[in-house]
Order: C-alpha cells, then structure tokens, then sequence
C-alpha cells in the first residue's frame, strides 16, 4: 500500500511538469513558450504547484490510512496492551508524517534541480535559488495535508468514512464554508484564514502574483501572504495535534 | 499483590457495562473470570489494560510498583482476538512486541517453537488460519517473559489438541510461579487450571474464592431403588438434603457435601428398601456456575 504511493508520488512529480512539454507554444497576443515550465526560476512555482496538489492527495491520504489501519486491525489496541503509551504512539506517528514530508520536500527539490538543469540555457545561481524559500513552505504544506488527514482518521477510525471526509472537506466543505457564508458576513482578508486554506497556501499556484495583484485592483484580496500562511499553518497544525492528543488520550480502543 | 481493582465501573449511556467491581488477584494464583456472554468480564479486563477508559473506579497493578505503561510491558495479553499486522510475518510481529516492550533477548523462535508456530514463522499474518492466530497471540503474551498473563477465551478456534496444547502452556507458566488472568466460558476447562474464580453477570460480581470454595458447598447424590416413591418419601425427612429430584427412574438428591453416601444407604435398607443405584457426584463448576448466574439476577 504503501509501496504505491511512494510510486505514484516519484512518478507523478515529474511525471505531470514534463507532461508540459506536450502544451503547444502561444504566439498571440505575446509569444509564450512552454520553456517557462522547466526553466529556473519558474520551475519552481510550477513543481511547487504540482507538489502541492499530490500531497493532498497521495499525503493526506497516506495520513488518513496509516491511522485507520491501526484502528481496523486492531494493532493501536494491541501496541498498548503490549505497554507503548498513549502519548509516545502519537509521537510515533507524527515523527513519520514529519519525516515522509521531509523526504517529499527533498524528492520535490531533487525534480526541479534535475529538470531545470537540463533545461535552462544558462544557470544562474540567483535564479536558481530564488524560490528556495518555498522549500521549507512545501514540508509544512506536506505535513499540514499529513496531520489534517491523520486528526480524521482519529476521529472517524474507520477508513473509507475517513478518506470520504477528509477529501469532502477539502473539496466541498470549507469551500463553502468560506466562499458560501463567511464571505456574507464578513467580505474580507479573514475568509482566506481557514485551517487547509492556510495549508494550501503556503505553496501558491504560479503567477498567483499576477492574479491577486489583478484581483487588488478590484479591490478584493484573493492569496494570504506566505508570512501569514505560515503562521495560520502553524496555528492550525498545532490544532490539529492538540485535537489529536485529546481524542488519542480519551478514546476507548 | 499482582492486581487490585476498587469500583471500578464502565457505562456507556444507560448501560453499565461494569458495575462497581472490586477484586484482588495475589501473585501465584490462576484466576479463572467466569461469566455469561455480555456480562463484562473482557469489558473489565480492556480496563486494566488501558484500552478501555473506566467510568470511574480505579485499579493497579503489582502494587503501584511500576508505572502504568511500564507495567503493562510485564504483563502477557490476549485479549478477544489475536490483533497483528497482516501483511508482516509471524516473527515480525513478535519483533515489534519485543520492541515495544524493550526486551533485549526476545527468544522469538524459543515462543514460537512453545506454541507450534516455528515452521511458518516467515509466513504473512493474513495467510494465518484461525488456530494459528490464536497460538501466535499466546507466542506475543509469552514475549519478554511477563509476570502476568491476561488471557480473554485462549482456546477459542482451537481443535481439541489445540485446547490441550493451550491447557498444559498454562499449567507451565503457572508452575514457573507467574500469575494467570483468564476468561473463559469452558468451565471445565477453568476447573482443570484454575486455582481461583470470579462469576461475573451483567457487571456485577456474583461470586469469588477458590474454586474448592465455590464447589464444595453441595454435592449430587444419584439413587434407584424398585419402588421410587417409597424410596423418596425415604429421604424426604433428612435435613442436610436440600431438594430431591426425579429424572429417568432416577432421583436426584442435593444434599450437603460431606453427608456420607453409605449413610443414604443405610437409611434406605433400615426402612426394607434396597437401592439398586448410587453415585454421588461432587457439584461440577457447571452446575454451580449456571445455578449463581440463574438465581441472581437483577
């Protein structure tokens, strides 16, 4: 299980930002080529993107089963009989979300390296690294989608159930929440202060820039800014655990 | 003192599940739980095993000695089902139980070899059959050579060589001077090993002692003889007989354990009646189980 995922993740990365190549070039009204994928500085925000929409779903998803699975077999239950606590359990768990999104991050990194390498004409080293500060944006995204999906596999226990609702809410829930009530009554910044709003983020979608300084004209903020996003990130991770730790100390297995 | 339990309860909305059970399990004993299905006996062990939040009452283990986690690392469980990894090998998941309880020298093949399991211990979990679960669930409780074991039905799916098997692995750790917990429905089973019982019904503990204590108060005495009727109002005047009974030609007296049978004999030919049959039987644990669990109840 797994196996798969670490698969469909190695293959998907790079897999979905050379599938660009096949995007044919736009000679009006200006001449963009496809190059702007795979060049340095821009393959970043493009990569980043891609990463981000794989770590919600193959991440997420890796945090909501490998908690359910305990649960259905019964090994959560077993590991505490046999005299692992409660407390040390989760600590088990989150080390492993941490940890898989720090290999995630690298192998994102190792991707846009290689490719923009091979496709950038003349590196230079400030354009190379001009995104490096996503890098560490991309592990908190990567651990943020991991602990959201590991809270509703606490909670729900059950895998299908849990899978349904961590990609409902991602999906449909908060968008609605947000987009359908909060901006009623408040039409402002704070609908964006959503905890997998926050999440998603941290890593914008390319030229995100462009869109929202259009969208400022209009007088409508669309993006949160990354300082904000890290914090509200942080915030609602925290949240998450705390939820996490109560439900893990109370439950009964 | 290996196990006290103080009041200790479980609800879960309006059913109480465990209702103010107290208890005290010392070192060496075999306890036998003993209740009909529902009755709260994995309900009250999942308790002071940690799986199951109690509603109140408290309990502890070998006397406060350790902490709770690090107690629960010296004590061998198998509770409901055997609960493993499916898609990791036998010896992997003694590994991780090794690993959890910090035992520097698990003896795996030495646990596996005890229960049979040796020749398939490289095997997946899932391709496990029923039996085999079960005695790699007894091969877990017996990693890092606990002081105690807690066992919920040990030899469910078991064939009769498993049960066998399972009945002389108790006897062994027992004899080692380890303490035993086990829930069971085999009552003969739990007369066999058990040096001490617990009737528990509907969450409430109904009986505790030694299973001598629990028998021996009554015994059966079976007698025939020609003429039943006369031989009954025979019997009918003794005082150490509490009932009589009559069952396939012939009656079925309960009567107080040390009344001698050869009295009954004696009885029956002073007043010219000669028995044709007599057997007395001491009360099995059965008997005495299904008799506390019919009479008291809410």
């Amino acid at each position: 299980m797994f196996l798969i995922f670490v698969l469909f993740y190695t293959i998907l990365l790079p897999g979905i930002l050379l599938a660009g190549k096949n995007i044919p070039d736009i000679d009006n009204p200006v001449r963009i080529t496809n190059d702007i994928l795979f060049m340095f500085p821009t393959i970043w925000t493009f990569i980043g993107y891609i990463g981000n929409w794989l770590a919600f779903f193959l991440l997420g998803y890796l945090g909501v089963v490998m908690v359910t699975t305990e649960y259905q077999n019964k090994t959560f239950r077993q590991s505490i009989m046999s005299g692992i606590s409660r407390a040390d359990y989760l600590r088990a768990k989150l080390i492993f979300a941490a940890g898989i999104s720090l290999i995630a991050t690298f192998y994102m990194i190792l991707c846009g390296l290689i490719i923009g390498f091979l496709n950038t004409d003349v590196v230079i080293a400030s354009k190379l690294w001009a995104h490096a500060a996503m890098f560490p944006r991309f592990w908190l995204m990567c651990f943020g989608y991991m602990s959201f999906g590991m809270l509703v596999g606490f909670l729900i226990k059950r895998t299908a159930l849990s899978l349904m609702l961590y990609l409902g809410y991602i999906a449909m829930i908060e968008p609605i929440l947000r987009w359908g009530f909060h901006r009623k009554f408040f039409s402002n910044e704070s609908m964006h202060f959503y905890p997998i709003n926050s999440i998603e983020e941290l890593v914008q979608p390319p030229y995100g820039n462009i869109i929202s300084d259009f969208a400022e004209k209009e007088g409508f903020s669309f993006y949160i800014t990354y300082t904000q996003s890290v914090i509200l990130a942080i915030l609602y991770i925290g949240i998450f655990i705390f939820l996490m730790k109560r439900r893990v100390n109370k439950s009964d297995l | 003192m290996v196990l006290s339990i103080n009041n200790l309860s479980k609800q879960y909305g309006h059913l109480k599940a465990v209702d103010q059970l107290s208890l005290t399990i010392e070192k060496g004993m075999i306890f036998g739980f003993l209740g009909p299905n529902g009755s709260g006996k994995t309900t009250t062990l999942g308790m002071v095993l940690d799986i199951i939040r109690p509603t109140s009452g408290t309990y502890e283990w070998f006397a406060g000695k350790y902490e709770p986690d690090e107690a629960r690392k010296r004590i061998g469980t198998l509770l409901e089902t055997p609960n493993f990894f499916p898609y990791m090998s036998a010896a992997d998941n003694l590994k991780i139980i090794a690993h959890i309880r910090k035992v520097s020298k698990p003896g795996i093949e030495e646990h596996l070899e005890t229960v049979g399991l040796l020749s398939r211990k490289d095997s997946k979990f899932k391709t496990y059959s029923l039996g085999m679960k079960q005695r790699l669930a007894i091969a877990a409780a017996l990693v890092g050579d606990p002081e105690v074991l807690v066992f919920d039905e040990p030899t469910n799916g078991l064939d009769p060589q498993g049960i066998a098997e399972v009945r002389d692995i108790i006897q062994q750790v027992a004899d080692s001077g380890k303490s035993i917990i086990m829930a069971s429905h085999i009552l003969n089973e739990v007369e066999k090993i058990c040096s001490h019982v617990a009737i528990i019904k509907q969450g409430n503990l109904l009986a505790t002692g030694t299973v001598g204590s629990i028998i021996s108060d009554e015994a059966t005495i079976e007698v025939s003889a020609d003429n039943l009727e006369a031989l009954r109002r025979v019997f009918e005047g003794i005082p150490e007989l509490s009932n009589i009974e009559t069952k396939d030609k012939l009656l079925i007296l309960s009567i107080t354990a040390d009344f001698p049978a050869s009295s009954l004999n004696k009885i029956a030919m002073d007043k010219g009646i000669v028995l044709s049959h007599l057997n007395k039987k001491s009360k099995s644990l059965e008997a005495e189980f299904l008799e506390i669990t019919a009479t008291k109840t809410n």
